[in-house]
């Protein structure tokens, strides 16, 4: 690993993570101060019949919108917010992801970078650990602002641990994300159009995961999205990690990296 | 022991797809001279520095930058050899210095003064922006980073593009004082007149394979010379027809031509007609150029 260009790369991407931090942060507390108006003002009893309703019920189900969950702020955050949260975080991690490699052809800076006395493991390294700092500042700050505007909205005390236990799904989903950028940015042959198939990427499984929700027949085209790996049952009792899941995204995770490593170990720098 | 050599490949070749970029490329640069390496674009030129760089990988062959492996031992190489690319790309929203700071950082030097020095010398402003700098100017900039850890070898791709003559002549200041240095030289331009300027050999380079590899001068004086002879106008109709007579360009009474054979045997061909003016003189390196190219065009021997 260079440190040298591990913090030009930090250096680089600052302004971005702010932006994207400002954005995720302020949603978060924005939402979070609905909470107490939400349960003042009864808009829970209005909701009850349009969520029962037959043709609303099984696309409520799909977002997870159950009565008993957004009656608890625990369940109100994870129903409202972690969508927002993962959507933005993986859309971060992924476009973050895909500009490692691909900016440096595609700006035609790759010449200067490669001639420097460096090996491509080394390049490799640097790069993809301070995409993972990046993420792991962006989750760390999310969680963080999370757990600040529970305790400032909170009506009653709720169970601390799920809430942390639960925001590690948030950091494999952007890992997960990022690894499928580094894929991109490893083989993409062009720069045009990377930036919106990462983001259709993103939006595209988060939409799988909801289809997918509907009804038993559309299930199984759940499992090729990383959403359906967080587990948002966040209000069961002895709420822990999902081993399954886990390993899913730390085997997903790490298949990804490793092709996108060996690929670039082998590339022509051509740009 | 004897010192490895500053390049050295041995049929080294690169395709890309369909189409060649080198073909069994042979070619040793000695440590310490200044080597030119000319083709028109599309030559294989650049496709030749990638490789040497790691960049891009060789089909077959293999290459060794003062004496390590072009592949395995490419870190090596690049933190004992400086680049000058033939395009200048950074990144825009740095400033010289930064950029210049950080590439020295890689090569573990932290050598302000040698960088002021350098920036003085070619008249460069350090606290602009990479973006609001002439091409020229990012030529300058480019031409800093390949100095600043006192390299060994310099790669030099088109050094003088963009450059104008006063700063093209500080730039062959700096390559020539490198050289006393003890830093071997490789040039690569399709700019004759550069070569021709600071190079003691040259290899010209055609459809990824060199054609021609001497020395400058044995290059001018081994075969060629250039020919002009004006005739009267009763004699204008004359075509010698002597084998080694190549390029040859009649325009009115006046033959022009290179002759790369026994001058005896000219001169009693031309004794037989009656003259006007006759010159013979040394052809330029862009006559003797192209006479190379056309000839290797045509499948003729070198």
């Amino acid at each position: 690993m260079n440190y040298n260009l591990f913090k030009m790369e930090l250096y680089r991407y600052k302004n971005s993570m702010l932006i994207w931090l400002i954005l995720i942060c302020g949603l978060i507390i924005l939402d979070m101060a609905l909470y107490e108006i939400f349960l003042k003002e009864g808009m829970l009893k209005n909701l009850e019949p349009l969520l029962n309703q037959p043709f609303l019920a099984p696309m409520m189900k799909g977002f997870g919108m159950e009565i008993e969950k957004l009656s608890n702020i625990l369940g109100f955050y994870v129903i409202r917010n972690t969508p927002l949260i993962l959507l933005l975080t993986g859309m971060f991690s992924i476009l973050t992801a895909v500009s490692l490699f691909a900016n440096e052809e595609f700006e035609k800076t790759a010449e200067f970078l490669y001639t420097r006395p460096m090996t491509r493991t080394e390049i490799f390294g640097a790069k993809v650990l301070a995409c993972m700092t990046l993420i792991f500042i962006i989750n760390s700050v999310a969680v963080l602002t999370g757990f600040v505007s529970l305790e400032i909205f909170k009506t009653e005390d709720y169970e601390k641990a799920p809430f942390f236990i639960h925001s590690i799904y948030g950091f494999l989903t952007s890992l997960t994300f990022a690894s499928i950028g580094l894929v991109i940015s490893a083989v993409a042959k062009r720069g045009r159009g990377l930036f919106a198939l990462s983001v259709a990427i993103v939006m595209g499984t988060y939409f799988l995961d909801l289809i997918s929700k509907v009804s038993e027949s559309t299930a199984y085209i759940g499992f090729i999205s990383p959403f359906h790996y967080v587990d948002n049952d966040i209000l069961v009792p002895d709420y822990t990690l999902n081993m399954l899941y886990t390993g899913t995204f730390v085997a997903t995770i790490l298949i990804l990296t490793l092709f996108s490593y060996l690929y670039f170990l082998k590339k022509d720098i051509l740009n | 022991m004897e010192k490895s050599k500053a390049i050295e490949t041995i049929s080294l070749s690169k395709n890309y797809g369909k189409t060649t970029g080198i073909k069994n490329l042979d070619l040793t640069v000695e440590r310490g001279e200044i080597f030119g390496f000319i083709g028109p674009n599309g030559a294989g030129k650049s496709t030749t520095i990638r490789l040497l760089f790691n960049l891009i990988f060789p089909n077959s062959g293999s290459g060794k930058v003062l004496g390590y492996d072009i592949i395995k031992q490419s870190k090596d190489i690049k933190s004992k050899t400086g680049y000058l690319p033939a395009e200048v790309n950074y990144y825009y929203k740095m400033t010289v210095k930064e950029l210049l700071e950080y590439s020295q950082r890689f090569y573990g030097v932290n050598d302000s003064k040698r960088l002021n020095e350098l920036a003085d010398d070619l008249d460069l402003k350090t606290n602009l922006k990479i973006r609001d700098l002439s091409l020229g100017n990012k030529k300058k900039v480019s031409l800093i980073q390949s100095l600043l850890h006192k390299p060994e070898l310099l790669i030099l791709d088109e050094p003088t593009s963009g450059l104008d003559p006063l700063i093209q002549s500080k730039v062959f200041e700096i390559f020539k004082k490198e050289n006393e240095r003890g830093c071997t030289i490789f040039f690569s331009s399709h700019v004759l007149n550069d070569v021709q300027k600071i190079c003691s050999r040259v290899a010209i380079i055609q459809k990824g394979s060199i054609i021609k590899l001497e020395s400058i001068d044995a290059l001018r004086k081994k075969m060629l010379k250039k020919i002009s002879v004006s005739l009267p106008d009763n004699q204008s109709d004359i075509n010698p027809d002597l084998p080694a007579i190549v390029d040859f360009k009649r325009v009115n009474n006046h033959m022009n031509f290179l002759f790369n054979g026994d001058m005896n045997e000219l001169i009693s061909y031309l004794a037989n007609l009656k003259i006007e003016n006759i010159s013979i003189e040394e052809p330029t390196l862009e006559e003797i150029f192209l006479h190379y190219y056309q000839n290797a065009e045509s499948g003729n021997e070198l």
